[in-house]
Formats: structure tokens, sequence, C-alpha cells
């Protein structure tokens, strides 16, 4: 219980609800403009929260995801571009209702929906992770490196169709996190005679430089997108019948939001399509569906903001982050000295209870802040797209410097967005890289203590429950993964066999 | 078809060079068993592997028609890429010696103006032209 009051003084005496605020404003303003997802919004927040309390800090970043996905939705409906990936089955149906002056409308269905789903997101999130705090007493280094393989196992679910890509991606982010002093014997590795990279690389110079500057080098490349019309515009909250209306479509939502959330890979662009079809599937209406359905707008909104909440469960309760703005939240805890995981229930418990406390505030900022916030976001869409870059490479550099006032830690953020404008070119997925990158060293420096204790026997590994039953779990995971990708493989080759040529 | 043979190759050649700085790291008297080239020279050997994976890939694919049209199609942004990135690196050259407010607007404003000048002399900071 103390450590809910200590939750509950932090969240109400501190910074963390302007932060819920503050982050839920960025997280729109992100995700309405077209190429800056939700990590992305959060990867560009992410040096500035070294100078805060840990718990503003997660509550920010966690708040710039609830309020991505529901900024992503506004373009998707008004200009046909979705501001994020997960919103792209919002302009089916909200791009139509647009079309037929319910612009306004649309976007009030995508708020609620976005409200509703949130919110049980987080009932799920507490419900789930809970029951991992328990186990947090039995974890020993062998366990430990037999969670970091756990989490190295989820590489076949990320690869994104190639399982030698993701694996490839995987081998580098471990490369890079074996540069500095070595864990055990304390020789320096790869550092090339520089002071700077004896501590090693740190995770952030790597996800900022991945996700921001290699967008930004990609979006430099690309046509400026449409512009909004902003005449007769106006969010309007559904009324009573609309409501009843969107009950199944929520529900269907939140079951599949929750199952693609805890599924590492999956995330929230697959469970707003999965979501769209099954709505249509179970509507009475699916006539409607196309031609602007309300269940057409409602069933991925919620859905999408389910998964906010949802992905957080495998980072939370096993430090494995199942999707690129889980795994920036992660950045997020290890800036101030935290491993998300089974012993973070047990050192800073009060941040958990924290987070969930912010994310419910998060949720409700963002109705409130949904409901002024339209005109801004259509001020910013409209702008030149040379400016937007301008100002966004402006606070990467700045962000990067602020942290240690280190013009090699930028430089080192341009090189890690040169790899990954690389990566994006022959199609190596982001995740595994990041993965690499932060479970290399709990991997290395736990499987060399535990052969220490051991005196070089191997057997301790499955000599130790929890370790035995972790890497039972990969072998699962991993077979699992590899059977689907096999699966999804042969129905490729068969609808483009039995395709006309 | 071009992409997964450089993917391949280039995992291929950081695998040996990766391997060859591991096998170059002095041995501690405080090293363990595995000691701190172990897992750098596993991380190379899976790379390797990897590496030789995918170009068997590569080889066992059918070239697509159309490849040389997306080269050709492809030159452009790269190169608006490479005038970003030389807008960053030479912000990071120059801010230690002017400053970081006299740095960060002109480099700003290089960047917003570089998609509208027409100039083909103005290229350099990764305008369309």
């Amino acid at each position: 219980m103390s450590a809910v009051a200590a939750a509950w003084a932090a969240l109400t005496g501190g910074w963390a609800i302007p932060a819920a605020f503050a982050g839920v404003v960025w997280g729109i303003f992100g995700g309405a403009l077209p190429g800056i997802s939700p990590s992305i919004a959060m990867a560009l927040l992410l040096p500035f929260t070294y100078g805060m309390d840990p718990i503003p800090a997660v509550v920010l970043l966690a708040s710039v995801y609830v309020g991505a996905e529901y900024g992503g939705s506004i373009p998707a409906i008004l200009i046909r571009t979705p501001g994020t990936n997960s919103a792209m089955a919002t302009i089916l149906d909200g791009y139509e209702m647009n079309r037929q002056g319910k612009g306004g409308e649309a976007l009030g269905i995508s708020l609620v929906s976005g409200l509703v789903g949130g919110l049980f997101g987080l009932v799920v999130l507490a419900l789930f992770t809970e029951p991992l705090a328990r186990v947090a007493l039995a974890f020993t280094p062998p366990a430990y490196f037999a969670l970091g393989i756990l989490g190295l196992s989820v590489v076949a679910s990320l690869s994104g169709g190639s399982l030698v890509k993701g694996l490839i991606a995987a081998l580098l982010g471990l490369m890079i996190a074996t540069v500095g002093t070595d864990p055990v014997s304390g020789v320096s590795r790869f550092t090339a005679g520089a002071p700077e990279l004896l501590g090693g690389i740190r995770p952030i110079l790597v996800m900022v430089g991945l996700f921001a500057v290699s967008e930004l080098m990609i979006q430099v490349g690309e046509p400026d997108w449409a512009k909004a019309d902003v005449r007769d515009t106006r969010l309007k909250l559904p009324g009573r019948a609309t409501w009843k209306r969107m009950i199944r479509p929520h529900s269907i939502g939140a079951v599949i939001g929750t199952v693609e959330g805890v599924t590492p890979g999956a995330g929230g662009t697959i469970a707003a399509f999965m979501s769209y079809n099954e709505a249509k599937r179970w509507s009475r209406h699916p006539e409607e569906f196309g031609r602007g359905s309300v269940e057409g707008v409602a069933a991925p909104e919620a859905a999408n903001n389910v998964v906010t909440a949802t992905a957080l469960v495998p980072l939370l309760g096993l430090g494995i982050p199942g999707s690129n703005s889980a795994a920036i939240l992660l950045g997020g805890f290890l800036i101030h000295g935290m491993q998300p995981g089974p012993m973070l229930f047990e050192r800073n418990p009060e941040v958990v209870y924290a987070l969930y406390g912010g994310l419910l505030v998060a949720n409700v900022a963002m109705l409130l802040v949904g409901l002024v916030i339209l005109g801004p976001c259509l001020w910013l869409v409209n702008r030149p797209k040379p400016y937007l870059i301008a100002f966004i490479l402006a606070l990467v550099m700045s962000g990067i410097y602020s942290i240690e006032q280190s013009f090699f830690d930028v430089g080192l953020t341009l090189a890690a967005g040169v790899a990954g404008y690389f990566m994006r070119w022959v199609g190596l997925p982001f995740l595994p890289m990041v993965l690499g990158v932060v479970l290399g060293y709990l991997v290395e420096s736990n499987y060399r203590r535990s052969l220490v204790l051991s005196s070089g026997d191997h057997a301790i590994f499955v000599q130790d429950k929890v370790s035995l039953a972790l890497l039972l779990a990969a072998v699962l995971l991993a077979g699992w993964s590899l059977l689907r990708d096999l699966r999804t493989r042969s129905g490729k080759a068969r609808a483009a066999g039995g395709a006309p040529s | 078809m071009a992409r997964e043979l450089v993917t391949g190759i280039a995992a291929l050649a950081l695998a040996a060079a990766y391997f060859a700085a591991a096998d170059a790291l002095p041995v501690s008297l405080l090293s363990d068993e595995v000691g701190a080239d172990g897992v750098p020279k596993a991380i190379a050997v899976a790379l390797g592997l990897c590496g030789l994976m995918q170009l068997a890939r590569a080889a066992l694919r059918r070239a697509p028609a159309a490849a040389g049209d997306e080269t050709a199609a492809g030159a452009k942004p790269h190169l608006r890429a490479l005038g970003l990135l030389g807008i960053a690196i030479a912000y990071v050259v120059v801010t230690p010696h002017v400053g970081y407010l006299v740095a960060t607007m002109p480099a700003s404003a290089c960047r917003s103006r570089s998609r509208r000048c027409r100039s083909p002399a103005r290229s350099c900071c990764g305008c369309p032209s």
C-alpha cells in the first residue's frame, strides 16, 4: 500500500499530471503530422526527460503514445492521409464521413472511442502485469540471462517477413551493446580509443537516430502531404443513438486490441484492421462499411488505444518491448536507471502505479484537449513541410546535446540515423536491433556471471527453475513465430500462384 | 535483388571486421572462462552465417524485371537525404566554434529554404531543384 500512496503523492503533488497533459498535446500534434509516428513523437521528447524526475518522465512518454493515436486520425479523416500507421483503417469510413459533411462527427467518434479503448486497456494492463510482480524475488543471474533470451526470441515475430533480416538486425544491436567496458574483466572493447565510449553507447542515441533522424532523411525526399480544408470542421461529440451503435465495435476493438497489444510485433495497425473487419462481420449494417459507417471508425480507433496500454504488458512485466513505442518508453526507464521487468515491481513499484495513474489522466486529458486542439492541429498540418523538418532536426540536435553537453553524442545519433536510413533501404527492421542494444548487456553479463557461479557448467541454466521455464517459453515463442511466418509465406505463395500473371 | 545482395555482403564484411577486432582484444588477468572476446566472436560468427544465408537467398531469387527503373527514380531522394545529413554534420562541426544560437538559425533556415529554392547551385542543401 505504501507504494500506491507514494505513487498517489507523486502523481498529485509533482509534475506528473501536467506531464500527462503536455504529453497528450505533443502526441496529438505529432500524430497529426503524417510521417511522425507515435514512436518518433516519443523519441523526440526522450532526450528532454533526462533532467526530469522518473515518474513525470515515464508518464510524459506514455501520454505521448496515447495522444498520438488520436492525433493520427485527424489527417486520416480530413485529408485521407494517416498521421500514424494504425490510423490507416480509420480512413476507410472516416474520410467517407468527411466527404458527406460529417468530418466533425467522425473526429468525435474517434476521440470517444479512443477514450473507451484507452481506459479498457489500462484495466487490462493493471490486471496482467500485477501477478508478475510476485515472481520478482525468484530471479537469479541464470534467470535474467534466460529473460534476455526470451526477449531476443521475439525477434522472429518482429522481423516483418524475413527472419534472416530480423536476426541480422538483432545481431547488429548486440554488437552495439558490446561497445564499452567489459562487464566482467574490465577490458575496454571496440572504443577506438574514445573515452566517451568507455561507458558504452547509450540506447537513447541509437533510438533517436534510428527512428527520428532516419525518418527526417526519408521525409526530406518525399513530396508534401495534402492540405486540410479548415472551413466548417468542428468536432462533434456523438449523441445517444451513436453511442448505442458503438457498443459492439468498441467491444470488438477491446478484445482484439488486448490480444494484439500483448503479442510482440503485432501492434496497433494489425489490431485496427482486424477490428475493422470483425466489426463489419458482426455488424447489423455491414453494407454501410466503406460508405461512412460509424462502426467503421469506432472499432479501429478503440482498438488503437487499447494497444497503447496493453503493449506495455510485456514491457513492464518482462522488460520486453513488443513495439517501437514500447521500446522508446523502455529508453525512458533506462535513462533513469530503471530496468523494466519483474524487478521493477520490487525496486520501483511507485513508478509502475504512478504510470497507471498517469495513463488514466492522459486518457481523460485526451478527451479534454481533443475538444479544443483541432484548430491548432490543422494549422500545423497546413504548414510547409520543410519548415517542420527544420524545426524537428533542430529539436533532435538540441535534445541530444542537452543530455551531456556532448557533440560526440550528436555525432553518434547522426551515425545511427545513417544506419537507420540504410536499414530502411535494404529492409532491415528496427525493433530487433533495439532489442539487441537494450538486452545485450543483460544477456552477456548474466550469462558470464552465471558461469562464474557454476565454475563454467552450463547446466546451471536448466537447473534454475525460473531460468528453465523462461528458456522453454523462449523456444515455444520462437517456434510459434516461425510457424506463423511459414504459414503466412505459404499462404502468400498460394495466392501468388493462383493469381493471373 | 540488389538490396538483398548488398545486405548479405555488408553483413559478411561487418562480421569479418568485427571478428578481427574482437580477436585483437587484450586478455585481462581478471578474465573469466568466456573472456572479453567470447561473446563478440559468437556474434560475429552468427552474423557471418546470416550474411551467407542472405547471399544465398539473393542468388536464388529471380531478378525483378523493373529493377533498373527503381535505381533511376530513387537517386533524388537519396541526394536530398544526403543534403540533410550534410547540414547536420556542418552544424555539429560549426556549433562549438560559433555557439548554439548562431549555428542553429542558419542551419534551420538552410533546411527550410532548401526545398523551395530553384537554383541547382543550392543543391548542396538537399534542394530538389
